[in-house]
């Protein structure tokens, strides 16, 4: 047994931590969340240069196929500068999907395309009044045709290729759609977090390729996704309980710095036992995700609600740290703490992943038994 | 990163099941829930001799002390199989954990080989005399005299919470031989036989109507010069060393408070008015809390326990496990008995749920949260160790003891 990752990867990691810091500051960040509508593309197509989005990706689709332990390190690295790039809705999640359930041409003909940053693709799964996760899906395929709304979706303000779930003669499935078609209509959101647009999208009679059936269910996806975000929510939250120290130290009041006074102290101590804990946790579903094995939804959903829970601590006390400065548009305090939360709710709320967690560990009951 | 055996690691796990296999059976069978606890002390004595035989009772100590010179990763392997049976309550933690590694780092060769063998056949328990009325968190402002006659230190004072002293054949003891120096300067450290006149145990009873720790009174006991662990006034940095061995021994194995198994079989054992409990989305809330804190801290000892092998020792981001686990098993054990109704009440092992398990929790975790360490000083640890903030302001730390006595 081993539980940490290998030297080789640390190091990957600690030079993709001096890329991005240089690349993608949180300055450039704040551009993004004051209303620069071409800069996240621009930092897209940046990043494939550098070959992030081409990570675990096979080589025969265009990839360097270095494998999920590494994919989950980046996304460590891009939660700890909030990056606002479409990672999670074209890489986690639609380049997931084309990989799980993409007919060979079907992956052949878009996956090297994503990678390489030419397009941006995103899942659309969420549809407004209604929670789809157990296939109570309005949307609907038929005769090569899609009709329905989907709302939030994820960068549909950048995305040309969207992978659709759809109800498809009763059964969940997921579809392809070209950005561009006529029949789309997109409408922008206002959201929490300014900085990772999303928006509502109508499909009437929209030409869409299916995706062929699968062993593995269309859930499948939302659990590798949520290993790879849990990631991104620690990097986040590694880089809250970082600020918040270096903020402590500095900050004198009462003749002393705050850093010392104990509820602070003991604030900033429960962050990163929370943090820690989560990437125990994190750890795990790496290893899980990278073997396929038959833990892999339960770590998945472990890690999911413990990077969650303690990403929602560690930027709510960044704010509380600061104090007033804090809660100002100029400090940097809330492009954590916006993320935090749209990362919450981007695979779904907890309430569902606790009830998918419970449900892992009563089949493991049944089968121990 | 590999979460799976290798192929060594494999094949000692296949030793220590089939050993366990072999060797359990008769220490299984009995009902510990309602055993006495003098009886459970005997079950627990043979278990350790059993266990002795073959390695396993101090496996990282060499085998010429009768260890197997394990490696951490061994220890856990052994402890993980360990937990699969029923077996009686480790009367022999602190002996073990804390004892036997700091005689073995301090002691001179003759004690060691005169007293280990008398841990490993079961025959000694020893206890911990660190705390005293004046001093738990703040160990350094302890009162206990220990003064030189000749070869000898005579022992003057009062120890109290110790752990196991009415049963403990031997006692490690930090005590004050300099009080004109600095508190944390005038510490020396020792051992004693409990045995030694002069030396007087009384049972303190705990809330949960047990009396596993006690108060020892030293009147001019005498203890040999050749039991002192360490240089004179050196007493702090061997304390240190052996709360480190504590640490250690505490990376391997839970708090055992709840076992997350007894927890969920509880509450699928359980209907509310509205349906069975674990389709109700709070009693899942509150279910997953204990879930993650149990899980989570068994990869955080798994990832701990990586850098043990790569000789990193363990350092002080350990303190965040009992920090999680005790608070997080006080919780769950409220909401457990939550589940029951008004039948939470009834801690009779004959009744409640998983022997009373949960009830027993109730009542234990609030002094888990204070041994060894309070909730509150390795919070403390944390922020100023492995965080890096400033110290907790120690107006008294460079001023001769008995200046502020
Ligand atoms: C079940 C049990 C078994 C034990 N077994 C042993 C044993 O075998 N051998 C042994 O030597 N000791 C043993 N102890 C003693 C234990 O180590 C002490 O009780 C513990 O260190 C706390 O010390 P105290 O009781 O003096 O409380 P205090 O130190 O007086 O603490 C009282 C309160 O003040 C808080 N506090 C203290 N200092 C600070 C600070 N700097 N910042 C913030 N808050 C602070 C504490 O957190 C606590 O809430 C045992 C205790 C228990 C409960």
């Amino acid at each position: 047994m081993n539980f940490e990752f290998s030297q080789e990867q640390i190091l990957l990691q600690e030079e993709i931590r001096r890329q991005i810091s240089g690349a993608c500051p949180l300055e450039r960040v704040m551009k993004v969340m004051d209303g620069d509508t071409t800069e996240r593309l621009k930092i897209w197509r940046e990043f494939a240069e550098l070959g992030y989005q081409a990570t675990a990706m096979p080589e025969d689709l265009g990839g360097y196929g270095l494998g999920y332990l590494e994919l989950c390190l980046l996304a460590q690295e891009l939660g700890r500068h909030v990056v606002p790039i479409p990672m999670i809705s074209s890489i986690y999640l639609a380049s997931e999907a084309l990989l799980l359930h993409g007919s060979e041409a079907q992956k052949e003909k878009y996956l090297p395309l994503i990678v390489s940053g030419e397009r941006v693709a995103s899942l659309a799964w969420s549809e407004p009044g209604r929670r789809v996760a157990n296939g109570n899906i309005a949307t609907r395929f038929a005769d090569g045709m899609l009709s329905g709304e989907k709302l939030p979706v994820a960068d549909a303000d950048i995305a040309d290729l969207f992978v659709v779930l759809a109800q498809s003669e009763g059964q969940s499935r997921f579809c392809l759609v070209d950005g561009s078609d006529s029949t789309l209509a997109t409408e922008h959101l206002a959201v929490i977090d300014e900085a990772w647009p999303h928006a509502r999208l109508q499909m009437s009679g929209t030409p869409a390729e299916l995706l062929p059936v699968n062993e593995v269910d269309v859930d499948e996806v939302f659990y590798r996704a949520a290993v790879l975000v849990a990631f991104e929510q620690i990097g986040g939250a590694q880089a809250c309980l970082r600020s918040a120290i270096d903020y402590a130290q500095e900050r004198v009041v009462f003749g002393r710095s705050i850093a010392s006074f104990q509820a602070i102290k003991h604030k900033l101590a429960d962050v990163y036992a929370a943090t820690e804990l989560a990437l125990s946790h994190a750890y795990y579903a790496s290893w899980a995700l990278q073997q396929n094995d038959k833990s892999l939804r339960r770590a998945a959903a472990g890690a999911r609600i413990a990077a969650t829970r303690a990403y929602e601590l560690a930027s709510a006390e960044l704010i509380q740290v600061h104090g007033g400065m804090g809660y100002t548009w100029e400090s940097h305090c809330h492009l954590f703490y916006k993320r935090s939360r749209m990362l919450a709710l981007a695979l779904d709320s907890e309430p569902t992943w606790q009830r998918r967690l419970v449900e892992q560990l009563c089949m493991q009951k049944e089968e121990a038994a | 990163m590999d979460f799976n055996d290798s192929p060594e690691e494999a094949e000692f796990r296949r030793q220590v099941r089939a050993w366990l296999a072999e060797n359990t059976s008769e220490f299984s069978a009995y009902d510990y829930d309602t055993m006495s606890d003098e009886e459970e002390v005997a079950l627990c004595r043979r278990w350790v001799a059993r266990k002795a035989e073959a390695g396993y009772a101090a496996m990282r100590l060499p085998r010429a002390f009768g260890g197997m010179d394990a490696t951490p990763m061994q220890c856990v392997i052994y402890a993980q199989e360990e937990a699969r049976y029923k077996l009686p309550f480790n009367y022999f933690g602190i002996t073990l954990g804390m004892a036997v590694p700091t005689l073995l780092t301090f002691a001179s060769e003759e004690y060691k080989a005169a007293l280990l063998p008398r841990v490993l056949s079961g025959e000694h328990i020893w206890c911990q005399l660190f705390s005293e009325p004046s001093a738990g968190s703040d160990l350094a402002n302890l009162r206990t005299r220990a003064e030189k006659e000749g070869e000898e230190w005579v022992i003057n004072g009062q120890k109290v919470w110790t752990t196991g002293a009415h049963l403990a054949d031997y006692g490690i003891l930090v005590a004050r031989s300099n009080p004109e120096l600095p508190k944390h300067k005038g510490l020396t450290y020792f051992f004693l036989d409990m045995k030694s006149p002069g030396v007087e145990v009384r049972p303190i009873t705990q809330i949960d109507g047990g009396a596993e720790f006690n108060e020892v009174y030293f009147s001019d006991v005498r203890i040999p010069d050749s039991q002192r662990l360490g240089e004179v006034c050196e007493g702090w940095k061997v304390a240190m060393t052996t709360l480190m061995f504590e640490r250690q021994a505490a990376g391997e194995q839970s708090l055992g408070l709840i076992d997350f198994e007894d927890l969920f079989r509880t509450v699928l054992g359980i209907d509310l008015t509205d349906g069975p409990a674990i389709e109700d989305s709070q009693v899942r809330e509150k279910l997953v809390d204990w879930y993650l804190i149990q899980e989570g801290l068994k990869y955080f000892g798994y990832r701990q326990l990586t850098a043990l092998s790569a000789g990193r020792p363990p350092g002080p981001e350990a303190s965040l496990g009992k920090l999680l686990e005790a608070r997080g098993a006080q919780a769950a054990a409220g909401f457990a008995t939550d589940l029951m109704g008004y039948e939470g009440i009834i801690k009779d092992p004959a009744l409640a749920p998983c022997g009373g398990a949960h009830q027993s929790a109730v009542l234990q975790a609030p002094g888990i949260r204070i041994a060894g360490g309070t909730d509150e000083i390795l919070r403390n640890t944390l922020a100023e160790k492995v965080l890096g903030l400033p110290p907790e302001a120690r107006n008294d730390k460079a001023l001769p003891f008995n200046q502020i006595m």
